[in-house]
């Protein structure tokens, strides 16, 4: 990982809840095989975007499909560790990580705080392993899975997002993910809006009350990785309260 | 935040969010203990809001946050604010070595004072926010902290740098009219400080730079505020211009 990262220095916010936001996170020669491999998906592979997200306004391609690419550094165990160590959170192995794409004037999302269940095929990953959503043909969201297939149910720890193939960003483009202080006052916007500036970052440890939301992008498309760490159920219900998990619906 | 044991000079900086505040606070925070009044941009160092953390090795110190800025958000026209600032200053370190009044009101109309009313609207806000405040400021910190402590004063070398303009010395287009006289106030409040001051052991001086960062260079600027902050003088009004048409650096001369 020391051979791809760039930038050595990212930055520990607390406020409007504790957060990590990074510019520059690899080195060039690396974003750009990114960046390359995800317009060629977007060349080649178009449909594999699909509008399956109820009620958010984006596409979104599972990145298990491309894990042997370089886009694979998002799902590889020693990424996993990075971002596990980094946000404090004693993470299980399994990761859930996609592509999103924003035509431009998406409508912006509500406010949710990504303390959302998951579920994994399997028995948990060893040290240096991990387990994606998808694998096994089990939904990492609906929990459907095939016959006889052993699953588990781990909650969503980490979540991270990595900007990546978009045009350059002004301020007034929107395209941002909205920061919120709480649910209450969220109508009246973001109190930190990060912008979606290529190879840059923002990554947070998931908790009742990471409020966040994408922002109407006006004029042009919004590009990213969005992934997941995840840890035990028992250790959220411990913390927080079994009431407090964002059960899908 | 990572936070060291020695002792440095305390600045209480308004404008910490601006040009100016930014750089000092990036060029200076690990030299004072920064106590960086805002009121919605910060600067861009590290603070007690955020640090910086080496993504492989998450828990080991980094020499960056040895900065210690202390960000204190306040809206400074607002009554009993500047009051707040020092009183949280004051409970924080128990004391202040040097006020930099950096934060500034500029509004210019190009078409001049008798285009409508915008300036003459304008002429309030201008000496509140540039006079008023750093007045209040410095004679707030007088009566809280410097005034029984002048031998301390002396020791310590306290003082006060206002941040004002050549715009308060010299006539430029623009519509700089009231901006330009609130500077003029400021640079004369500074050497008024300076006198009442002395009796204390505070001492009092301006900084009148050029337009920064285009024509002067910020870190100049920032670079002025601690020449003063380690020197003797007092009553001057440091101009900070370009030496000569073309040529690099800049020039400070006192007034």
């Amino acid at each position: 990982m020391d051979q791809l990262l760039a930038n050595r220095r990212w930055v520990r916010r607390v406020r409007p809840f504790p957060h990590v936001y990074a510019r520059d996170v690899f080195r060039a020669d690396f974003y750009r095989s990114l960046h390359e491999e995800f317009e060629r998906i977007e060349r080649d592979d178009p449909k594999t975007f699909e509008r399956n997200m109820g009620g958010y306004d984006a596409t979104g391609a599972p990145l298990i499909r491309f894990r042997h690419g370089p886009l694979g550094v998002f799902v590889s165990r020693e990424w996993h560790d990075v971002i596990a160590a980094v946000a404090g959170v004693n993470a299980t192995g399994d990761i859930n990580a996609a592509l999103h794409h924003h035509e431009p004037g998406s409508a912006s999302g509500w406010p949710h705080n990504d303390l959302n269940p998951s579920t994994f095929v399997g028995p948990p990953p060893g040290p240096d392993e991990v387990r994606l959503g998808g694998e096994g043909g089990v939904g990492v969201v609906s929990g459907d899975r095939p016959a006889g297939a052993t699953v588990r149910e781990v909650i969503r720890g980490v979540s991270l997002l990595f900007y990546l193939g978009n045009p350059d960003w002004s301020p007034g483009d929107g395209g941002e993910t909205g920061l919120f202080t709480d649910y209450a006052t969220s109508a009246r916007g973001p109190a930190r809006a990060v912008p979606p500036i290529n190879n840059s970052m923002v990554m947070f440890e998931c908790t009742p009350r990471t409020w966040h939301a994408f922002i109407s992008n006006r004029v042009k498309p919004r590009n990213s990785v969005v992934m997941w760490l995840h840890r035990a159920k028992d250790e959220v219900v411990e913390r927080w309260g079994d009431e407090n998990i964002a059960y899908w619906k | 935040m990572p936070t060291g044991s020695e002792q440095r000079r305390v600045c209480l900086l308004t404008g910490a969010g601006g040009t100016l505040g930014n750089a000092f606070c990036q060029a200076y925070g690990a030299q004072y203990d920064i106590v960086a009044v805002c009121r919605r941009r910060v600067p861009v160092a590290p603070s007690q809001d955020e640090w910086l953390v080496d993504p492989l090795a998450p828990d080991a110190e980094l020499p960056e946050n040895d900065a210690r800025v202390y960000v204190v958000h306040a809206d400074l026209e607002q009554p009993g604010q500047v009051e707040r600032v020092i009183d949280i200053a004051l409970a924080r370190h128990g004391r202040v070595d040097l006020l930099v009044n950096a934060a500034a009101y500029s509004f210019w109309h190009e078409q001049g004072v008798v285009d409508g009313d915008l300036l003459l609207d304008s002429v309030d806000r201008h000496f509140a926010v540039n006079v008023g405040i750093p007045l209040r400021f410095a004679t707030r910190l007088a009566q809280r902290f410097w005034l029984p402590n002048d031998l301390d004063n002396r020791m310590q070398n306290r003082n006060i740098v206002n941040v004002s303009s050549l715009a308060g010395s010299r006539v430029y287009p623009g519509g700089q009219a009231v901006y330009a006289a609130s500077k003029a106030a400021l640079n004369q409040l500074t050497r008024h400080l300076a006198v009442e001051f002395g009796e204390f052991g505070v001492r009092a001086n301006a900084l009148a730079p050029n337009s920064f960062p285009s024509i002067v260079s910020t870190d100049s600027v920032a670079k002025a505020i601690a020449r003063l902050d380690a020197d003797t003088a007092t009553g001057k009004v440091l101009v900070i211009d370009e030496q000569t048409p073309g040529a690099a650096g800049t020039a400070a001369r006192a007034r």
